[in-house]
C-alpha cells in the first residue's frame, strides 16, 4: 500500500473555514436567499470568508475557491450547492489543487434538499440553507486532514464459470496482455451453450460456436484454464484477492486483482408443472436440444418419432408472488420458434401454446415468421386459465383454450415440450458467500445498479457477467464479458487503485475482542488482529465502504468513523440545536 | 376432427387444431397472407363493421381459419361481413390483407354450396340482366334523365353475362 | 388530350343521375373529351366478385376490353367500379393463366385485353389531366371559405398500391380541389373510414351506424357539407341522415364533386341537376353568393 500525504497538516493551525455559496442559477437562489446565508455565514466561528457565486462548479467558481484560499489562507472549505453526489469529487480536486487536503472539504446540499424540495416556502427554505450551512461549518471545524491512499493492483482476473461468458472475458482479457484464471467446476468447458442443437439465429450447433471459444482459451499464454474447480474462499480486497481453487479436494490460493464472476443459468426442472414427470412424453425444451444433439428426436415413450408436436412457453416463468419464478427467462420464445421451425419438416403438426410472445432480438422476428410460414400454429392460453394436461389410458390428452379464436381446443401430441425457466444454477448460494453478493428475488446476483452499473457490484473488484446477473441468451452474455473484461483491464492496466479514506478505524486500546463488529460488517472488512495479545480488531482499509455499522455496533466505542467522528457529528447536532455559538463554547 | 367432452357443466365442444385449412386458403388466390398473422388486433382496431357488430372480429375469424376450424368458418355468414374497405390491409403490418382472405374464404364457401341470400340474388340478378339495377329503373327516373339531357336508354349488355352463368354458375354457384 | 370512356356502372344511372350529368358538364367544360360507355355490363364488385374470382376478372375485363377496342382509356366515377376494373386490370397483367381464360370467353365477341388501357378515377383526370391551376382559373363564383369536409369512399383509395389514386392515409385531392374551389376543407376523426354502404346487404344496422357516425364527426368539426368522388357514399351518406331522430334542419348536403365544382364554375343548376339532390345545397350555394343570404350579410356585418 502506498500512501501520499497531500494537503499541509493543519492539525496544530486554527480552523480558517471559507464558506462558498452557489446560487446554480435559477436551481438553489430562485428559492433560498443565498446573499443572506453567506451574510450570516461570516458571523460563525472559525469562517474567515463568505460568498456567492452563479455556478460553483463552472471554471470561473472553483478558480474562485482557489483564489479565496490563497487570498484568505484558508484552511477548510464549505461549498453550500447541489448535491454531493453531483460535485463532491470536483471539489475535492479543486481544494487539493489548491493545497488543501481533500477530507478538509465539506458540502452542503442547499439543491435536492433545500431548493428542489420546499420550492414554495422560500422564507423557510432559507432558514433550512441557513442552519445546515452553520451545522456544516460546525463540522469542517473539527475536520482532520486523511492521507490520500491507494493499492496496487495484481495483474490477473479471476474468471469464475467457463462457459461462453467466462471463456469470452478471459479471452478479451488475455489478449490485452493480463492473465486469467478460468475456474470451471465441470469437466469441460462450454457451460449451457454447448449442450444446445441448434443456437438462434443462425442454427449452428452449439458446440460449433463453443469449440471456437475452448480451442482459442485452451492455447492461449495468458490463461490458465482449471476444470472440475470451484472457488471455496476469498480474502483480501480489490487488487490484491487471495482466491482459495479447490480442484477434486486440493486447494491452491493465488493472487488475483479483479474477479469476474460469471457462472451462468440452468433450465429449471418443472416437477409440479404441467404434469412433467408423470409422463416420458412431457420433456424440458432443454432435454429436447440434448435429445436432438444425441442422435434424432423419438418419443421416449415408445422411441417413434413423433407427428404431432406441442410446446408450452412461460413454464415456471413470470409467475406472480412464487419466488425465484417471476422472471421472464427472455430466451424461451426464440427457442422455441426455432425449434418448432426446425422440426416442422418432418412432424405434420406443431402448435405452439404461449401467454406472450417476445422474439425481440435481432434475427428473432424472422425466426417465428419462418415457424408460422411453416404452417406452425400460435395458440395463445389466457394466463388465469393454463392448458390442462391429462392422461388418459397412458396416452396424453392436451386441453386449453384459444383466447382469439375464443375456442377450446383439445390435442394428443406424440410429444409436449415444456420451455421451462432460465434459473440461477445449483451452488450460486454458496457462490454468493464467497463473493460477498448478494441476490435480487429472482435469484440471480444484483449488480451495483441496474441501470447505471450492471457489470459492477458492490464488492469493489468483483464483476458479474452472463447469466450470473440475469437470465438471458449467448450472444447477450458474450457483451457483458466484455464488458466486464473491459472493467478489468481499466483496473489492472492503471497498476493500482485509489481508495476512500472515510473508513473505520479500531481504538485497540478500547477493543474488547467482542467480535460484534466481525458479525455487522457486511463487506468482511474487519478481522481480528491475531498478532496482538489479547487479539483486537483490526479494520482492511481497502475492504471498508465506511458504512458505519461497526462503529454503530461496537458496544465499547472503540471504533471511529475518519471524517464522520462523533465529536464531528455532535457538534452539528449542536449547532443546529443551539444557534447561535460561540467560539470554544464562550469562554474567550 | 372434433372431440365432444360431456362435463357436468353440459356439453362442451374441443376442437383439434389442424393446419389443413391454413394451407387451403394459401392456395386460393388472394388467400396467400394467411401465414403471416401474427395476431396483433390492429386489422380489428381499425375495422369499421367490428365496432358496430358485435359478432364480427377479423382477428378471431382469421385465428379460427389459422386453427383449422373449416366447417365453422365455410358454414357462417361472418367472412360475408367484410365490407371490403381494405382498411385492414392499409395498416396490417405485416402485410395480410384479411379482406382478400375472406373473399378466398368466399370463394370456397361457394363451391361448397354456402352463400348468404342476398349475394345469390343480387349476383344473380347481375348475370341475368348484365346489370344489378334493371329493377329499379322507373319511369320517373326516366324522366329525371330526360330532364337531364341523359339518355334513357341504358344500353346494358346481358348475353355476356348470360355466358358467364353458363361457364361458371350453372346447376347452382359451382365451378 | 385523349378521348375517354365514361364508365358510370350500375348505381349512377338510376340512383343519382344528376351525378352522370354533372360529370359530363364539367369535364366538358375543362376540355376533357369524355364519352358514354354503351353495351357494358356490370363490373361484378362486391357480388360476383364474392363468388367466383374467375367471373369476376371475366366481367370487369370485358370492360376494359371493349375500352380498348375503341382505344380510349376509362374514368370510373364510382368507387366500388373504379377499385374493381383497376383490380382486374392488376390481376390480368399479372396473372398469365387468368388473362388467357378471360380472354377465351372475351374471343366469342372478337374482343381480346392486351393491357394497354388505363384505369383512372374521377379525382386522377381532374388532378393529373386538368391540374389544379386549370380548375382555379375555371372558377367565376368561389365558395368563401365555406367549411366542407371531403369524403373519399374506401374503393377509390384502397389497396393503395393496386389503384394508386390518392394516399390511404392522408388523402388529398378532394380537399386540393375543394380549396382550389374557394372552400374550407376541414379534417375530422374517422375522414379515411368506409361510408357503410356495402354493409347495406347483409346488416343495415351496422352500415346506418356506420354512416350515422360519419355524419357526426363531420358535423363535429364544424363543416357544412360533404363533397364526395363514389356514388354510393353519396347515397349512403344522404340516406343516413333520413333515418330515426333526423331533423331536416339538421341535414348537411352531400354533394357530389363535379356537381360542387359546377356551381363554382358557373355552370347552372338544371345541368347539374341540383335540383335532383334529397337534401338541398342552397346554404354552399349562398356562400358561393348564387343566392343573396341574410346569413353572409349578417356575418359580414357583425365583423365591422
Amino acid at each position: 500500500m502506498t500512501e501520499a500525504e497531500t494537503g499541509t497538516d493543519t492539525a496544530a493551525e486554527a480552523p480558517r473555514i471559507g464558506v462558498f455559496v452557489c446560487m446554480c442559477g435559477h436551481n438553489i437562489a430562485g428559492t433560498v436567499d443565498v446573499e443572506a446565508v453567506a451574510k450570516m455565514a461570516e458571523t460563525l466561528p472559525y469562517v474567515a470568508f463568505s460568498t456567492t457565486t452563479m455556478f460553483m462548479c463552472a471554471d470561473s467558481g472553483q478558480q474562485l475557491i482557489k483564489d479565496s484560499i490563497k487570498e484568505h489562507s484558508l484552511n477548510r472549505v464549505v461549498v453550500a450547492s447541489c448535491s454531493p453526489r453531483m460535485h463532491e469529487p470536483t471539489f475535492r480536486r479543486v481544494v487539493e489543487e489548491a493545497d488543501v487536503n481533500r477530507y478538509l472539504f465539506d458540502q452542503v446540499n442547499l439543491r435536492e434538499h433545500v431548493s428542489w424540495c420546499h420550492m414554495r416556502q422560500p422564507e423557510e427554505a432559507t432558514e433550512k440553507a441557513k442552519d445546515l450551512v452553520r451545522m456544516s461549518v460546525a463540522r469542517a471545524a473539527l475536520l482532520e486532514s486523511l492521507p490520500v491512499k491507494s493499492v496496487e493492483v495484481e495483474p490477473t482476473a479471476l474468471i469464475v464459470g467457463g462457459g461462453v461468458t467466462g471463456m469470452r472475458a478471459a479471452l478479451d482479457i488475455g489478449d490485452r496482455g493480463f492473465n486469467a484464471i478460468l475456474v470451471e467446476r465441470e469437466k469441460k468447458l462450454g457451460g449451457q451453450i454447448a449442450k444446445l442443437a441448434s443456437v438462434y439465429p443462425t442454427g449452428e450447433q452449439g458446440n460449433t460456436l463453443a469449440d471456437q471459444l475452448i480451442k482459442r482459451v485452451k492455447t492461449h499464454d495468458k490463461i490458465e484454464v482449471m476444470t472440475e474447480s470451484t472457488v471455496t474462499d476469498l480474502d483480501g480486497y480489490i487488487g490484491n484477492f487471495d482466491v482459495t481453487v479447490t480442484t477434486n479436494d486440493a486447494d491452491k490460493t493465488h493472487r488475483v486483482g479483479t474477479i469476474i464472476v460469471a457462472t451462468g443459468i440452468q433450465p429449471f426442472k418443472p416437477h409440479g408443472y404441467y404434469s412433467y414427470g408423470d409422463h416420458p412424453d412431457i420433456i424440458t425444451l432443454a432435454e429436447l436440444e440434448e435429445m436432438r444433439l444425441k442422435g434424432d428426436v423419438l418419443r421416449p415413450s415408445n422411441g417413434k418419432p413423433p407427428k404431432t408436436i406441442a410446446y408450452i412457453g412461460c413454464v415456471a416463468s413470470r409467475e406472480s408472488g412464487v419466488k425465484g419464478h417471476e422472471h421472464c427467462s427472455r430466451v424461451c420464445c426464440t427457442a422455441i420458434a426455432k425449434s418448432a421451425g426446425e422440426l416442422k419438416d418432418n412432424a405434420d403438426e406443431i402448435i405452439i401454446l404461449y401467454e406472450d410472445l417476445r422474439t425481440y432480438g435481432k434475427g428473432h422476428e424472422e425466426i417465428q415468421r419462418e415457424a408460422r410460414t411453416k404452417h406452425v400454429i400460435y395458440s395463445k392460453f389466457p394466463p388465469e386459465k393454463k392448458p390442462r394436461p391429462e392422461i388418459v389410458d397412458g396416452e396424453l390428452v392436451l386441453h386449453w383454450h384459444d383466447v382469439f379464436s375464443d375456442d377450446n381446443l383439445i390435442l394428443k401430441p406424440d410429444l409436449l415440450v415444456l420451455a421451462s425457466a432460465m434459473v440461477p444454477p445449483e451452488g450460486s448460494e454458496d457462490v454468493s458467500k464467497v463473493f460477498s453478493l448478494t441476490r435480487s428475488p429472482d435469484g440471480f446476483f444484483n449488480p451495483e445498479h441496474v441501470k447505471l452499473a450492471p457489470l459492477t457490484t458492490h464488492t469493489a473488484g468483483v464483476m458479474i457477467a452472463g447469466g450470473a446477473q440475469a437470465a438471458k441468451g449467448a450472444a447477450e452474455s458474450i457483451t457483458d464479458a466484455s464488458g466486464a473484461a473491459a472493467k478489468a483491464v481499466g483496473l489492472m492496466a492503471r497498476g493500482e487503485v485509489e481508495i476512500e479514506a472515510t473508513v473505520s478505524r479500531v481504538i485497540p486500546e478500547l477493543c474488547s475482542s467482542c467480535h460484534t463488529c466481525i458479525s455487522a460488517c457486511p463487506y468482511n472488512a474487519i478481522a481480528m488482529d491475531e498478532s496482538q495479545d489479547p487479539p483486537v480488531a483490526l479494520v482492511t482499509e481497502a475492504k471498508c465502504h465506511g458504512c458505519g455499522t461497526c462503529a454503530a455496533a461496537c458496544p465499547s466505542s472503540a471504533i471511529m468513523m475518519l471524517h464522520s467522528t462523533d465529536d464531528q457529528i455532535l457538534a452539528m447536532v449542536e449547532a443546529y440545536l443551539c444557534a447561535p455559538m460561540e467560539p470554544d463554547g464562550g469562554a474567550a | 376432427m372434433g372431440a365432444r367432452t360431456e362435463t357436468n357443466k353440459g356439453l362442451e365442444i374441443e376442437h383439434t387444431p389442424s393446419s389443413n385449412f391454413a394451407k387451403e386458403i394459401e392456395a386460393e388466390p388472394g388467400g396467400e397472407g394467411i401465414s403471416k398473422c401474427i395476431q396483433c388486433g390492429i386489422c380489428t382496431a381499425s375495422c369499421a363493421v367490428s365496432s358496430f357488430s358485435d359478432r364480427y372480429r377479423p382477428r378471431q375469424l382469421i385465428q379460427k381459419i389459422i386453427i383449422g376450424k373449416r366447417d365453422e368458418v365455410l358454414q357462417s355468414d361472418l367472412p360475408w361481413l367484410c365490407m371490403t374497405c381494405r382498411l385492414c390491409e392499409e395498416r396490417c403490418q405485416e402485410g395480410v390483407s384479411p379482406a382478400e382472405i375472406f373473399q378466398a374464404v368466399r370463394h370456397i364457401a361457394t363451391r361448397e354450396g354456402h352463400i348468404p341470400e342476398v349475394f345469390k340474388s343480387t349476383a344473380e340478378k347481375a348475370l341475368s340482366d348484365g346489370w344489378l339495377l334493371g329493377d329499379a329503373y322507373s319511369d320517373f327516373i326516366e324522366d329525371d334523365r330526360d330532364d337531364l339531357g341523359l339518355d334513357t336508354d341504358l344500353g346494358w349488355d346481358n348475353e355476356f353475362t348470360h355466358r358467364l352463368k353458363k361457364k361458371y354458375f350453372s346447376g347452382g354457384e359451382g365451378d | 388530350m385523349t378521348d375517354y370512356f365514361v364508365y358510370t356502372g350500375c348505381t349512377t344511372p338510376v340512383r343519382l343521375p344528376a351525378y352522370e350529368a354533372a360529370t359530363m358538364a364539367v369535364l366538358k367544360h375543362l376540355g376533357v373529351n369524355a364519352h358514354h360507355m354503351k353495351d357494358v355490363n356490370c363490373c361484378g364488385a362486391q357480388y360476383i366478385e364474392s363468388l367466383n374470382r374467375s367471373a369476376f376478372a371475366a366481367m370487369s375485363g370485358r370492360i376494359l376490353a371493349i375500352a380498348e377496342r375503341f382505344g380510349k382509356d376509362v374514368i370510373a366515377i364510382c368507387g366500388a367500379c373504379s377499385g374493381s376494373l383497376k383490380h382486374v386490370k392488376h390481376m390480368l397483367d399479372t396473372e398469365p393463366d387468368l388473362k388467357a381464360e378471360v380472354n377465351e370467353i372475351l374471343a366469342e365477341e372478337d374482343l381480346e385485353y392486351t393491357g394497354k388501357v388505363e384505369v383512372k378515377h374521377l379525382l386522377q383526370i381532374l388532378r393529373d389531366e386538368v391540374g389544379y391551376d386549370a380548375i382555379r382559373r375555371a372558377i367565376v363564383q368561389p365558395y368563401n371559405g365555406v367549411k366542407l369536409a371531403a369524403h373519399y369512399g374506401c374503393h377509390v383509395t384502397r389497396p393503395a398500391e393496386i389503384v394508386q389514386v390518392d394516399d390511404p392515409e392522408v388523402p388529398r385531392s378532394i380537399d386540393d380541389i375543394i380549396e382550389a374551389c374557394g372552400g374550407d376543407a376541414v379534417d375530422y376523426a374517422g375522414k379515411v373510414r368506409c361510408c357503410g354502404g356495402p354493409m347495406l346487404a347483409m346488416d343495415e344496422k351496422v352500415a346506418t351506424a356506420i354512416g350515422s357516425e360519419k355524419i357526426t364527426n363531420v358535423k363535429a368539426a364544424g363543416a357544412k357539407g360533404i363533397v364526395t368522388a363514389c356514388v354510393f357514399c353519396n347515397i349512403q351518406l344522404t340516406q343516413v341522415q333520413f333515418g330515426e331522430g333526423g331533423e331536416p334542419k339538421d341535414r348537411i348536403p352531400v354533394l357530389t364533386l363535379p356537381q360542387f365544382m359546377g356551381a363554382a364554375m358557373g355552370i347552372d343548376e338544371e345541368t347539374l341537376g341540383m335540383p335532383l339532390n334529397k337534401i338541398s345545397p342552397d346554404v354552399l350555394l349562398e356562400f358561393a353568393h348564387r343566392i343573396e343570404s341574410k346569413v353572409i350579410r349578417r356575418e359580414q356585418e357583425a365583423k365591422r
